[in-house]
């Protein structure tokens, strides 16, 4: 019986492995000389990678310009929140979620009727018009190259009471809730009959197509799910750093979290914050090396390129192979 | 409208353009003829311009960056097609996009670790200072002399490519390797030859622009989005092509930024997309070229 | 009513005619095979029948309706599933995880944003994998993954693929191409257990597979068709042996 990786434990399971990591995380990066806010940093990126993972891992679509929802979110919320036009957080989240989202359903209409090179070379162009948009005609919102700075921490009115998530921790603790959730609706979405289908148009489109689907308009909604991540993800980064700043858009962060998304596995729906961990904590742990803090970037490009030569399935993908046969030989 | 305005910023299309359509050229033969995405080009040409300014400033000779920047780009791409692409050739498009991608951020990488991320000054060489009057107007020189010299540098390619027997053999062994292979031409030499030479290609943009750009390892970034705005309109695979392409982008880019400097690069990338959507195959390309 | 009505179907690239003017009409609940030698149109005919390529001319009906211009999409809907002459299939998942995909088309419509459904909750899912493992006999190998299988189960499954659309019409390219004699019979004979639910066409190379098994033969060459009839009209046609069955009997 052929298990994924993400069947490998029960589904009940695996949130709740899920759960104790999330809270454990903060305290397991302090062991390593890392920190709270360094946690937070990593799941930002995974969020934003659950929705690479879905249309790239899952749907075989390479998209260079994932930036722009990501971008999108971030700004649109933190716009709407550091204006007082809404304060309230998840609301303004929402709102920038959804605006993500629109920008996907659209760039996604002109873009998915190309395959391959051209889809790639489409989403690339979009992504930088997007930047371009954000750094020069609309920067009275956006603040051009500067950012938008003063962007509020996350507070939850309740009636009658506020949860006041303002500390490092809280925030930390509001990022991760949100991730919780978004990875349980992904895991959901993966298993559900929408999700077969984007895999089969990841291993036959042509023949998942003669089969009776409609695999453009499936390509569409994945894509629009993706977008909508990102943009959560964006709005995350603003509340995260006070600030939301202009290279959230852009081809260095777009092809950033594929890089991400690749390292720790792609079709794995972990591998991304499995390789947002790895390339925030080299970066962090090899700042303190003067003489190879500079390199960082270059050893993950090298093993990057390493990874799509011989061994496409990333660090999760390599675990579980491992996990497997260790398996066969004790069954 | 001020002619002298106009005038200039058309003249900047052009020198803009060429340096694109140098660009481009590397990178539509190897697209073109091999089939192969190159998204490590603008990463060589950033090791080009570095090439040629480390030789530059030893000897003050442009002549000699230039050859310079020439050498360092084509063993840099005999180098990377030995060692990675050539496993490549035939796996699918999104591999042979992500092994280049990765490969763009080890070269520039390799770059800024060596030479740091410091904007370097590449001076304009001294025949090139100055100004020319051109129609009334005081143009700079050296942007001039870019468009002569990436005139001849086209001709002498397209001269190679299509008059030469060599040429001839990459452009049979591109159609049917196989029978290019019965008659006991090498067929894997020419399609190292052929990437090496659209590297080369991208080497020498490099050199040529860094007078105009500030040498740093991120230069080839916008130069690599770019020249794909430029085959994307030109047409894949169309020697004209990235010519006409490159000028048109030259000058949306020069003319938008005279005068609606706000929109100047995101026009170029709503040229783009609407080309994509509406004629994907480009200006002179042919439909159906993997 | 006839199922199937192609008129005049031609096909142009360019200066080339790969179809010219064929016109099939297939009654239901029969098995109708397509021959002819190499280049004579046959695939590209199948092609068009099955909405991969659109026809330059002609007229394409389905039970009544003008499908001419159905993409594969469509005509899959419809009832109209084609199995490839080079198997088609999802190489990294298991043999019913493969035919699940045709199976939720079928179950499903083609398109559905069901995103938060289980997958045990498809009405009539399993039921109809099941019955199309047991129909193609893979219903062993079902965990198994489907480039791990041998040649012959490849190709069985193929016919699997089509099969869990629910067609009406079955189209199948050459099923026993790169067979052995004894899973050519195995084929032979699953395809005469299928006869009673759908309707076939058939493009086959093999005389003996068609001879067998077909109620209706038309013969095709150079893009024309040349003689249509019984297997026994056609086995006499003169035009026939000269073109193409040449001394065999």
């Amino acid at each position: 019986m052929i298990k994924r990786p993400w069947q490998l434990a029960h589904p009940r399971t695996a949130f709740a492995l899920m759960a104790v990591f999330l809270i454990i995380f903060p305290t397991l990066m302090s062991l390593i000389g890392g920190d709270v806010t360094l946690a937070s940093r990593v799941l930002i990126l995974a969020m934003f990678g659950l929705g690479v993972d879905l249309i790239f891992g899952f749907t075989g679509l390479l998209s260079f310009g994932q930036a722009a929802f990501y971008g999108t979110g971030g700004f649109v919320a933190g716009y709407l929140m550091l204006q007082h036009i809404v304060p309230n957080t998840l609301l303004a989240l929402a709102i920038g979620t959804v605006a993500a989202a629109l920008c996907g359903v659209v760039i996604g209409a002109l873009s998915l009727r190309q395959i391959g090179v051209y889809f790639a070379m489409l989403t690339l162009a979009f992504g930088e018009l997007f930047f371009f948009l954000e750094n020069s005609p609309l920067r009275a919102f956006t603040g051009g190259e500067s950012g938008l700075p003063g962007v509020p921490r996350a507070t939850i009115p309740l009636g009658f009471t506020t949860i006041d998530c303002t500390s490092a921790t809280g925030t930390y603790a509001f990022i991760a809730v949100i991730y919780f959730l978004g990875y349980l609706l992904m895991r959901r979405v993966i298993a559900s009959p929408f999700g077969r289908i984007l895999r089969a148009i990841l291993e036959n489109p042509e023949r998942a197509a003669a089969s009776g689907h409609d695999t453009l308009r499936y390509k569409l909604v994945a894509f629009t799910i993706a977008a909508a991540y990102a943009g959560m993800a964006g709005g995350l980064l603003g509340i995260f750093q006070g600030y939301m700043p202009p290279d959230a858009f852009g081809i260095d962060q777009s092809g950033e979290i594929i890089v991400v998304t690749v390292i720790g596995g792609a079709g794995t729906l972990i591998g991304p914050l499995v390789g947002a961990f790895v390339w925030i904590y080299l970066q962090h742990a090899l700042q303190n090396f003067a003489l190879i803090s500079g390199v960082w970037k270059l050893i993950l490009g090298l093993i990057f390129v390493a990874l799509i030569t011989g061994f496409r399935r990333g660090i999760v993908g390599g675990a579980t192979a491992l996990l497997r046969a260790r398996r066969k030989r004790v069954a | 409208m001020d002619f002298h305005l106009v005038a200039a910023q058309l003249l900047n299309g052009v020198a803009l353009g060429a340096i694109l359509a140098l660009v481009a050229l590397g990178l539509t033969i190897v697209f073109g003829l091999l089939g192969f995405v190159n998204f490590a080009h603008g990463a060589i040409f950033t090791a080009g311009a570095y090439g040629g300014w480390v030789i530059y400033t030893k000897t003050n000779s442009f002549v000699l960056g230039v050859v310079a920047a020439l050498a360092t780009a084509f063993v840099l791409g005999i180098v990377i097609e030995r060692l990675l692409i050539r496993s490549y050739y035939n796996r699918p498009p999104e591999d042979q996009i992500l092994v280049t991608f990765g490969l763009a951020i080890v070269i520039v990488e390799l770059i800024r670790a060596i030479f740091t991320g410091q904007t370097q000054t590449f001076n304009t060489p001294s025949w090139g200072n100055g100004v020319v009057n051109v129609a009334g107007i005081f143009y700079p020189q050296y942007r001039l002399e870019v468009i002569g010299v990436v005139a001849v540098t086209l001709l002498a390619i397209y001269l190679l490519i299509y008059k030469t027997r060599i040429g001839l053999i990459v452009r049979a062994g591109i159609d049917d390797p196989l029978v290019v292979n019965l008659l006991g031409i090498n067929v894997k030499r020419t399609f190292m030859f052929v990437f090496a030479m659209g590297a080369a290609l991208a080497g020498l943009a490099g050199v040529f622009d860094s007078p105009l750009l500030a040498v740093n390892p991120d230069m080839g970034t916008d130069v690599l989005v770019q020249s794909f705005v430029v085959i994307v309109i030109g047409g894949v695979g169309s020697f004209g092509g990235a010519i006409v392409g490159g000028l048109i982008a030259g000058e949306i880019i020069s003319l938008a930024t005279a005068f609606i400097p706000d929109y100047s690069q995101a026009l170029l990338y709503v040229a783009m997309a609407l080309v994509l959507i509406l004629r994907p195959q480009g200006l002179f390309g042919v439909v159906g070229r993997s | 009513m006839a199922i199937l009505e192609a008129r005049a179907i031609t096909k142009r690239y360019g200066g080339l005619v790969a179809v010219d003017g064929v016109s099939l009409t297939v009654e239901p609940h029969t098995i109708t095979a397509l021959i002819g030698p190499n280049g004579a149109g046959k695939t590209t005919f199948f092609r068009m029948l099955a909405g991969e390529i659109p026809p330059t001319s002609g007229t394409i009906a389905f039970k009544g309706t003008n499908i001419t211009a159905f993409d594969v999409t469509r005509t899959a809907q419809l009832g109209i599933a084609k199995s490839y002459q080079i198997s088609q299939f999802f190489p990294k998942l298991t043999v019913r995880e493969n035919l699940t995909i045709p199976a939720l088309a079928a179950r499903r419509g083609k398109f559905r944003i069901d995103i938060f459904r289980r997958l045990e909750r498809v009405d009539g899912l399993d039921a109809l994998v099941d019955r199309t493992l047991a129909q193609v006999g893979l219903t062993e190998r079902a965990h198994d993954r489907a480039d791990d299988l041998s040649y012959g189960e490849k190709r069985r499954l193929e016919i699997g693929l089509a099969l869990a659309t629910e067609p009406e019409l079955l189209l199948l390219d050459e099923p026993a191409a790169g067979m052995s004699a004894n899973e050519t019979a195995d084929t032979v004979a699953l395809i005469k257990t299928l006869r009673d639910h759908v309707t076939i066409v058939i493009v086959e190379h093999d005389m003996d597979v068609i001879f067998g098994l077909a109620d209706r033969i038309l013969v095709l060459q150079d893009g024309k068709m040349i003689a249509e009839g019984t297997p026994a009209e056609i086995r006499a046609d003169q035009r026939v042996q000269d073109a193409y069955l040449g001394g065999i009997e």
